[in-house]
């Protein structure tokens, strides 16, 4: 009895004080949940080579600056190349690189990024503002290339205007989003994209502009780099209306209504070009992108050690998220077993088809999976009865998902399914050895017990898939590991719990009817 | 808190749950070393025997393949034969073989040749229904059910399974095959679960998964209240298998009733299923209880 109770005491200490602790850390640190979210962040390399240079030579481009949807820290350049001046204007950080009589030189600026997104709900009938500050006067203005006081673009941004700020845009949006995309970058401005009912993205952005300016809204260009894993020498140019103090982003192209995505770079308002330089020299250009997953965030100083992991570029957050949190879906498998009751082929299996189901689309990987366990286990009903041995047996099985995959690959790829590679993601490996054990359980038991424990192990997978998906979780985990240790404790507690299981309740419930 | 946690709680008529049992009886109470003559059938007969326990005879133990033909051979004066695989579980792999009246051997009212026969012994051997490894068979008599199961239904094999703990029986229940259960007598296959009247060695009501039954629903022949012949002898078989497996502080003992030779024992289970008490309309928890405490 004593050391029942020893044991119970230990565990519940081993479930509490990390807990404790973590509440503590939490009340000294007040870690947001933003904090806490492991944010993609992307190291940013402007790489210039330039050549055949005369006495004194230049390139001209922007830098990012911070502000309160974007953070950017430069990373030093190396001594003695180029010289660099930086102005501020109202269109944004200028930057100069001057040669000090070098002929050939490769030159590098690097950043890191770390973006948010941005959203605005636009109220769809307050009034159009009348009165602006006179900073942003010159933003309703006409210019070369955005035409507003064209009779043209007036005469449509008229038929266009609506009551109230968010009608006007949403049909301007709507307007601009029905040309028809060149795909090109070539220079459009607004009148000709008008006429043509066509555009690039900057004849699109120069329109939307424009129309607004024609409807008395300030709106502008902006510029910058859409940030994914690449090498790119296209940059990207998007819309802002003013309203009420803040410019609101508009990327018809890309369909981001009032909003932009957390991995748009910033780097100047205005109709401006991104790189200018001296001409006649010899000049090669490209963006370098590497997108990782780490917080740069305002916590940066009390980021705990293992954040590090995070930071390293060769542990990526897919490694992470099988590492940290596959115990945590164990956990979460224990419980359902051992408290509720229900039957899974294995332990771990549902965790695994779980993770297999993280960046795939659910419903149809977990149809997907249903279909070729049925389809695998009446095979494997055929081979049972041919009599085979088990080995070959199971092979035969693996090849029979392998041509089921195919087969499912093939119908998805005639009949236009969305996403239909995405059935080869599936783990094959992971599915024959289901099938092996839902096939076990369908000669050792019957038919209702197997399809029954196929049900509940897809149940228990479905579970533990928020499980997997969840990246806050893998950086709670990272900023607590204490938790693993609560964890030991609670699953000291649960392999000592006597209690019935939920489905006993019900098991044996024609017991109750004697007492 | 913690005391809540651990005192498991009253619903459900008291049950004994899969958690308490693992915990207090199987882990508590039994020697993993011993687990294997539970596995396997035919350790558990070489130890019943070796304790001169009554259990259907052995006529043959094949170990390997090229042992078949002579194995075979000397089988042959025999009428009936039961095929096991020694690991097997769930009945799978089981045949009864019988000679016609033109001395042929049959199975399921099939003429079986010799070729037939060694295929399929040789694919026990092979772990066909054991699960990857490679396994013995055994051969051995075949049971002939009791008329006292005849009068309630006329079809498979019945058997008794009582549970011990401490050489103490506790609990005991029938399983007879159904119309639905295709001739096994497991409960979930659609058997059914008959109580039993420790004391009088009566049996008491019958539960088929659903309801709770005075006569059994194929045959509608009286179950509640029959006396059970050899009941007395039946218990002293048990608890002589117990006592045979001292490592085995709980185990479930299975055993048919034969024709001529009355109880024998069939196999040993080292975690006997808690649907006994369904079948008993009672929780294992008191009778084991009991026993712990006057131990």
């Amino acid at each position: 009895m004593l050391r029942r109770n020893a044991y119970g005491i230990v565990a519940g200490m081993l479930l509490m004080i990390p807990l404790l602790l973590v509440l503590i850390k939490q009340v000294q640190q007040r870690y947001s949940w933003q904090d806490l979210l492991p944010k993609e962040a992307y190291s940013v390399s402007y790489e210039f080579d330039m050549f055949h240079l005369p006495e004194q030579a230049y390139v001209e481009s922007y830098l990012p600056v911070s502000n309160n949807r974007q953070r950017i820290q430069t990373v030093p350049a190396e001594e003695g190349q180029l010289v660099l001046h930086t102005t501020q204007d109202e269109t944004g950080l200028r930057a100069r690189w001057e040669s000090a009589g070098q002929t050939d030189v490769v030159f590098k600026h690097q950043f890191e990024f770390e973006g948010k997104a941005l959203s605005y709900r636009l109220p769809k009938v307050a009034p159009l503002d009348e009165y602006f500050p006179d900073s942003v006067e010159q933003y309703r203005l006409s210019t070369a290339a955005i035409q507003s006081d064209h009779p043209l673009i007036r005469a449509v941004a008229d038929s266009l205007k609506m009551l109230g700020f968010g009608h006007t845009m949403n049909s301007n949006y709507e307007y601009v989003s029905g040309l028809a995309n060149t795909g090109s970058n070539a220079l459009t401005d607004a009148l000709t994209a008008l006429k043509r009912q066509r555009a690039s993205c900057n004849g699109q952005s120069r329109l939307f502009v424009a129309l607004c300016r024609a409807q008395g809204i300030p709106a502008r260009v902006a510029g910058g780099i859409i940030l994914e894993q690449s090498e790119k020498r296209t940059s990207h140019l998007w819309a802002e209306a003013y309203y009420r103090g803040s410019w609101i982003p508009f990327d018809v192209l890309n369909g981001h209504f009032a909003s932009l995505p957390a991995n748009y770079l910033e780097l100047y308002h205005g109709d401006e070009f991104l790189l200018g330089r001296t001409s006649d020299i010899g000049f090669d250009y490209q963006f370098v992108i590497n997108k990782r997953h780490h917080t740069l965030s305002a916590a940066s100083d009390r980021i705990p050690m293992l954040w590090s992991l995070l930071n390293h570029q060769s542990v990526s957050i897919d490694l992470l998220r099988t590492i940290l949190l596959l115990p945590v879906a164990a956990l979460l498998i224990a419980l359902l077993k051992n408290v509720i009751g229900l039957k899974t082929f294995g332990v771990f299996l549902p965790a695994l088809i779980a993770l297999s189901l993280v960046g795939n689309n659910v419903y149809w990987t977990i149809g997907a999976f249903a279909i070729i366990l049925i389809v695998i286990s009446g095979l494997h009903y055929s081979l049972d009865r041919l009599g085979l041995l088990h080995t070959p047996k199971l092979v035969i099985m693996l090849l029979a998902v392998i041509l089921t995959l195919l087969l499912l690959g093939h119908l998805g790829y005639r009949m236009e399914w969305d996403n239909w590679p995405s059935i080869f993601m599936l783990p094959l490996v992971i599915m024959a050895i289901a099938a092996e054990r839902f096939a076990k359980v369908l000669t050792e038991d019957n038919f209702e017990e197997a399809f029954k424990m196929l049900g509940s192990t897809l149940l228990v997978s479905l579970l533990c898939y928020p499980v997997f998906s969840s990246e806050l979780l893998i950086g709670v985990l990272l900023t607590f590991p204490e938790l693993y240790l609560s964890m030991i404790g609670l699953l000291l507690l649960l392999g000592r719990w006597i209690g019935l299981r939920i489905v006993e309740h019900f098991r044996f419930s024609p017991l109750t009817l004697s007492n | 808190m913690l005391k809540r946690l651990f005192s498991s709680p009253t619903p459900a008529g008291g049950a004994l749950g899969i958690n308490e049992r693992n915990l207090r009886y199987v882990y508590a109470r039994n020697d993993k070393n011993a687990f294997p003559y539970a596995d396997d059938k035919i350790l558990c007969k070489e130890a019943l025997d070796a304790a001169g326990i009554a259990c259907a005879s052995t006529y043959g133990i094949i170990e390997r393949i090229g042992d078949i033909p002579r194995v075979w051979q000397s089988l042959q004066h025999y009428e009936r034969l039961a095929v096991k695989p020694a690991k097997g579980s769930g009945g799978g792999g089981i045949i009864i073989l019988k000679k016609d009246s033109e001395g042929r051997w049959c199975s399921g009212g099939r003429v079986l040749s010799d070729e037939q026969i060694f295929s399929h012994l040789a694919q026990l051997l092979m772990g066909m229904y054991s699960f990857g490894t490679s396994d013995r068979v055994l051969v051995e008599q075949c049971i002939i059910p009791h008329s006292f199961f005849h009068e309630i239904y006329p079809a498979g094999v019945p058997d008794f399974r009582v549970i011990l703990l401490d050489q103490k029986p506790a609990m005991g229940m029938l399983r007879l095959p159904t119309a639905r259960s295709n001739g096994k007598a497991n409960l979930h296959q659609g058997g059914l679960g008959i109580g039993i009247n420790m004391e009088a060695g009566t049996l008491a009501y019958a539960y088929d998964g659903q309801a709770y039954h005075t006569v059994h629903p194929d045959s509608q022949q009286q179950i509640l209240d029959k006396k059970i012949p050899y009941w007395e002898e039946l218990l002293e078989l048990s608890i002589q298998t117990a006592e045979a497996f001292p490592e085995l502080g709980y185990l479930g003992v299975d055993i048919v009733l034969d024709q001529e030779l009355g109880p024998l024992i069939m196999e040993i289970n080292v975690r006997p299923g808690l649907g006994i008490q369904l079948a008993n309309r009672a929780s294992l928890k008191q009778p084991l209880q009991t026993i712990s405490a006057n131990y």
